[in-house]
């Protein structure tokens, strides 16, 4: 499904953000991405994306060079990625509900279908009763979840979450980590970036260090 | 039918930028009220100033004075002939004893001339025919054409005005072109000055709404889907800023004009404003709600851009 070729982002004239990286990830795993601050993480999700460009190799989704994308393609394939993001971007001033189902008016979806699917993704981020709260009335895990709840109402093929547990305590971690367990058994790839060591079984690993991989769990050759 | 939910989507979404940010809001209104005021009063100020060179270039006229024994039948051709010339607006007949009542009213007190008059028994004044152009820059070719065209078989004519009319024809020609180009430019400074201060100001405002812009690009939003929330505010918030500008300006200058008639005359500015109301808040509104939506825009599309 996602497969990166040698890829390696340079910043300014000689910082290397990722050096030669390499792995593959299949549809449906549960992929854990981890490494210490500043060790790329957030580069490859931004690479993912195609907010940043490689400054070496390649990215592709399905065979497909996302860097290859014209312009105008983009946003078709942006919509098939669910993305949370470290600082979780949720828009000061709409409600939780609207943050939700704004995403899909975006596409055109029709009234009665946004109000089942919000109130479904609410039930499974687990902040029903909400819905008409303002993000700085939400507590940190509350703003967590609503990213997820955003990031999964359009049904994307896959969900990256960056740093999904970095500020949250134990008790809000597991929630939200077992959330995560929950889309990905409905059927979602999910990535998860994270400097900490997550507990999840039969999850698919890879390990970075200052732009390196480190070690994959899925090939023995590292 | 999708395009009416996305256009209702659209509006119902600018709105909520207004009311969710009053103190933006408040602060953009203010704003585009001033960049308003400034273009209304510089078009106010140019509506009166273009009123009042009209009316004056209205009253400057020339005379050919006829003799006093000028038959009626010639006198009527040399009027039919004038009246064949181009770019002539009105001429009118002063008869011998028209004259002569003027003459008499404007020396009314004066004992001396009226005797002597009475003494002459006769009316000792002739006819006179005033041309009136609707261009007061060709009263010099209208002079010369009587000349060359019709005084050579036309030998009633005693003399013309244009001569002392001449300099001040000049003088308000040149005043009036001269008027008129400040007044252009005070037009086109102010409303560049307007747009500018609105295009900055705007710049703040969506710069707080950068999140958003850039969280619906990354889900793959249309550009309407962007900007169109924004244009719908930008028009808002004009229309709004309109509305205290005409609510505010127009009765006040009705008032103040109906106070002040007697002093200003003409020139008032409030005479003017009452006299053209209608056009006067459409264009208000019209320029408020354009301003909005340009300068919405614009600044968005930096953002869409990237
Ligand atoms: N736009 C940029 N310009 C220059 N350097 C950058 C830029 N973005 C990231 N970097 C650098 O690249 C390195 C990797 O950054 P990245 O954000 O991928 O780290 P991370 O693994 O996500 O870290 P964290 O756990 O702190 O989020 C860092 O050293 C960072 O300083
Ligand atoms: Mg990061």
């Amino acid at each position: 499904m996602i497969q990166f070729e040698e890829v390696s982002k340079r910043y300014g004239k000689s910082f290397y953000a990722l050096k030669d990286v390499s792995f593959h990830i299949s549809e449906k795993e549960f992929v854990l991405v981890t490494g210490s601050s500043g060790s790329g993480k957030t580069t490859i999700l931004k690479l993912l994306i195609a907010e940043e460009k490689p400054t070496k190799g390649k990215v592709s989704f399905y065979g497909l060079n996302v860097h290859n994308l014209r312009h105008s393609d983009l946003p078709r394939y942006r919509q098939k990625l669910g993305v949370v993001f470290q600082d979780y971007r949720l828009i000061p001033d709409k409600t939780v509900k609207e943050n939700i189902s704004f995403v899909m008016e975006m596409l055109g979806a029709k009234d009665s279908d946004i109000r089942e699917s919000v109130r479904n993704v609410l039930n499974i981020v687990r902040l029903r009763g909400k819905e008409k709260r303002y993000p700085h009335q939400l507590s940190g895990g509350e703003q967590q979840r609503l990213a997820i709840a955003r990031a999964i109402v359009n049904e994307p093929d896959i969900i990256l979450v960056d740093e999904p547990t970095a500020s949250l305590d134990k008790e809000n971690s597991k929630l939200v980590l077992d959330i995560l367990k929950k889309i990905h058994e409905l059927g979602t790839t999910v990535i998860l970036f994270t400097h900490k060591q997550l507990k999840v079984s039969h999850a698919h690993t890879l390990t970075l260090q200052d732009g390196k991989l480190m070690h994959d769990s899925y090939t023995k050759e590292h | 039918m999708s395009l009416f939910r996305d256009l209702k989507r659209i509006y119902r979404d600018g709105w909520k930028l207004v009311w969710r940010n009053p103190f933006v809001s408040l602060a953009s209104i203010i704003i585009i009220t001033l960049s308003l005021f400034l273009i209304s009063f510089t078009l106010v100020f140019y509506g009166v100033l273009d009123n009042s060179l009209a009316k004056i270039e209205q009253r400057v006229d020339v005379k050919f004075y006829l003799l006093p024994d000028t038959p009626k039948p010639e006198l009527e051709k040399f009027v039919s002939q004038i009246k064949t010339f181009k770019g002539i607006d009105k001429v009118r007949i002063i008869t011998k004893e028209e004259a002569l009542t003027n003459f008499l009213k404007r020396y009314e007190k004066d004992q001396l001339i009226r005797r002597s008059i009475d003494e002459l028994g006769e009316n000792p004044l002739g006819p006179s025919v005033s041309v009136r152009a609707k261009d007061p820059h060709i009263y010099g070719k209208i002079v010369e054409e009587v000349n060359k065209r019709i005084v050579p078989d036309f030998p009633y004519l005693d003399h013309v005005n244009y001569r002392d009319n001449s300099y001040i024809i000049e003088r308000l020609n040149l005043f009036s072109s001269v008027a008129r180009k400040i007044s252009y430019a005070l037009i086109a400074f102010f409303s560049a000055l307007a747009v500018f201060i609105v295009l900055i100001f705007m710049g703040l405002v969506i710069y707080s709404a950068k999140t958003e812009i850039w969280v619906k690009r990354l889900i793959g939003a249309e550009n309407r889907y962007i900007s169109g929330p924004f244009a719908v505010a930008g028009i808002i918030y004009g229309f709004f800023s309109a509305f205290i500008v005409v609510a505010t300006v127009v009765p006040v200058s009705s008032w103040v004009g109906k106070l002040t008639q007697s002093f200003f005359g003409d020139m008032n500015p409030a005479v003017y404003v009452h006299n053209n109301l209608i056009p006067l808040t459409v264009f208000t509104f019209s320029t408020g709600m354009m301003l909005g939506y340009l300068a919405s825009m614009f600044v968005v599309r930096r953002y869409l851009k990237k």
